[in-house]
């Protein structure tokens, strides 16, 4: 009941002009970074960072926050249209929505996805609102210890989503490297300055995040040069038999997705890719997934944007986000002066729920948006690539620069942009260095008051029940390569 | 130009590891412990021990993944990062509007190889737009 309370509070809030323009603009601007080719809702926040700098943070969050799960609607165009993933967690939906496409049958395709993915969005949303803040209720017991165990599990959650754990927790530990950068707060003691007094306040989060999402993203990709031929959109409403065949594979999807874009470790790539295989091993035919089957749109599309409104949920009950761009949004937060973790829901519930008011608000919009106009969004794929990236370029130095007016930062930008292309050309992770970054003077506040406590023992971690199963979970995410292989080694046996 | 892709990818983890390695020796002269919790030496020495630890690791596994990559496009990356780098050596001098321009020119006239009365339109627009935006909309003293 009070959560109903909460939330009908929420939607007086985000029902204003002001947050209602906000959301409309942010799911408008997913739609479209997720269908043009090299930018992704990450870079995309992180170029409106600066823009956004010392407005209402409930609008810029909710903005935010519609960037995140309108991409995943965009995605889903270029993968039917082009059978090129906008987003890594539309690569399963390209696989039979690519043949439906090359049937003739594109409109159907998109159709289904979009009234999917509203769908598993709504009921993903509604999961947030029962979910999130019975867990954060929870973690309100949560001491120095907890938080310090927090951040581990943060960080090696994001690290294990990537490519490679080593690399994702090589990237994370720079972060956090980079966070000891300028005064030590608890003491005052200037570190790692190298001689530099512009230095002495550290690297800002803008900076990093706008040099690594926006430039490092856009220089890897400027060598994107095709145009590929786009397949006509017709018809976008699926048909009786359609809907039948798609039913029951936009529920488990959304099951399937809720419950992996809860787990850190997880994330909406891995819940579409087991939407589409439980859809293949429940199909009366599995010889025609791969030919055009709706139900392999149906399901992965339904598990991406489920797992969306799931990834919110530890992002915003705990402080762990399950992906890039929720690390991206989580130091937003910071940027803002909110300290993210189980206090959001008491101490800042207001922007809390009008955040998740958005989000039901937010998944009507993108079905309004997508039905009708699907034809006119396919047309953005049209756009060559080489009109697009050197005015994100621009507007990554004039961003950079507005929010301290320093040509410092304008170096580090150049610098930060050399090493996010590197990392992003040999697919290294670069969320964790964000969340580093952002948590590292959190994490080593936890440590200290910790040691404090237990008198210098680190045993305090693994005594009390719940920092240890924190840990746990941090070691397990570290570990579920392995555990991957096991299963997998299993299940072919 | 073109570069075996791994070569990059080792030169990224030793990076990473030097860093890491910098980190110990400047964290390892300053003070580390102070009666029961770190001082300000102590994480940034973890850190540094655990990121030259980690990325020597990334650097194994690229070197036993072989050089059998797909070899990979530098010449243009390696472009358009130089005009940004020209770019930003300009702001202080040149100023925000002709350096802006400059950047957009280039990379669609001489990168892009686009018609330059195009580009130099597109380029003024653009700026023009970002002009308005930071220093107009938002007043930001724009160098």
């Amino acid at each position: 009941m009070n959560e109903l309370n909460s939330l009908l509070g929420g939607f007086a809030a985000a029902l204003t002009f002001k947050h209602l323009g906000m959301c409309f603009l942010g799911v408008l601007m997913g739609q479209v970074v997720g269908v043009l080719p090299g930018i992704g809702p990450a870079a995309a926040i992180a170029l409106l960072l600066p823009l956004t700098f010392g407005t209402d943070p409930t609008s810029a969050i909710i903005l935010f926050a519609g960037i995140y799960y309108g991409s995943q609607y965009g995605g889903t165009l270029t993968s039917v249209l082009v059978s090129v993933p906008g987003e890594s967690s539309t690569v399963m939906t390209s696989i039979d929505g690519y043949q439906m496409a090359v049937q003739g049958r594109a409109g159907p395709a998109l159709g289904i996805a979009a009234i999917g993915s509203f769908i598993a969005g709504t009921l993903g949303t509604l999961g947030l609102t029962l979910l999130a803040p019975a867990l954060a209720r929870a973690a309100l017991a949560f001491g120095p210890p907890e938080y310090f165990a927090l951040v581990v599990l943060g960080l090696t959650a994001l690290a294990a989503v990537g490519s490679s754990v080593m690399k994702g927790l090589v990237a994370g530990v720079a972060g956090l490297l980079m966070g000891t950068i300028g005064i030590d707060p608890q003491n005052g003691i200037a570190r790692f300055d190298f001689g530099r007094p512009w230095l002495l306040d550290g690297i800002e989060f803008i900076v990093l995040t706008v040099a690594l999402f926006g430039v490092g993203e856009v220089v890897a990709s400027c060598v994107l040069a095709v145009v590929r031929p786009v397949a006509d959109v017709k018809h976008v409403l699926p048909t009786r038999a359609d809907w039948r065949a798609s039913r029951l594979p936009i529920l488990r999807g959304t099951g399937i997705g809720f419950l992996v874009g809860v787990l850190p470790a997880a994330g909406a790539t891995i819940a579409s890719f087991l939407a589409y295989i439980v859809e293949k091993k429940v199909a009366k035919d599995p010889s025609r997934f791969g030919k055009g089957a709706i139900e392999g749109v149906a399901g992965p599309e339904s598990a991406n944007n489920a797992a969306a409104a799931g990834a919110m949920v530890p992002m915003l009950s705990l402080g762990v986000p399950g992906s890039g761009t929720t690390a991206i949004i989580l130091g937003a937060l910071i940027m803002f002066g909110i300290r993210p973790g189980p206090e959001l829901f008491s101490k800042n519930a207001d922007l809390v729920w009008a955040v998740i008011a958005s989000m039901y608000i937010g998944n009507v919009i993108l079905l309004l948006l997508n039905l009708p106009l699907a034809g006119v969004f396919a047309r953005l794929l049209k756009i060559p690539y080489r009109w697009l990236y050197p005015p994100i370029l621009a507007l990554c130095i004039a961003g950079v620069y507005s929010q301290s007016n320093s040509l410092q930062d304008c170096w580090l930008l150049a610098g930060f942009g050399v090493l996010g292309w590197l990392m992003k050309r040999y697919d290294w992770s670069m969320a964790p260095m964000i969340l580093g970054l952002v948590l590292g003077p959190l994490f080593e506040t936890a440590l200290r008051q910790s040691l404090t406590l237990s008198h210098g023992s680190g045993a305090i971690f693994i005594t009390r029940p719940l920092s240890a199963t924190l840990l746990a979970f941090a070691a397990l995410a570290v570990t579920s390569p392995l555990w991957t292989r096991i299963f997998f080694r299993a299940k072919t046996v | 130009m073109r570069l075996r892709a791994d070569k990059g990818e080792l030169g990224l983890a030793l990076f990473f590891a030097a860093v890491g390695g910098l980190w110990i020796f400047r964290a390892a002269r300053m003070p580390l412990w102070e009666g029961f919790a770190p001082d300000s030496g102590f994480l940034p020495l973890i850190y540094g021990l655990l990121l030259t630890a980690l990325a020597l690791a990334a650097a194994g596994q690229v070197l036993s993944a072989g050089e059998t990559g797909p070899t990979q496009e530098f010449r243009k990356p390696l472009l358009v990062l130089a005009v940004l780098i020209a770019t930003v050596s300009a702001l202080p001098f040149a100023g925000f509007i002709l350096s802006v321009f400059a950047l957009l020119f280039l990379l669609y006239a001489v990168v892009e190889r686009l018609p330059w009365l195009n580009a130099a339109l597109v380029s003024a627009a653009t700026t023009g737009v970002l002009y308005l935006i930071f220093k107009v909309w938002l007043g930001v003293p724009l160098p």
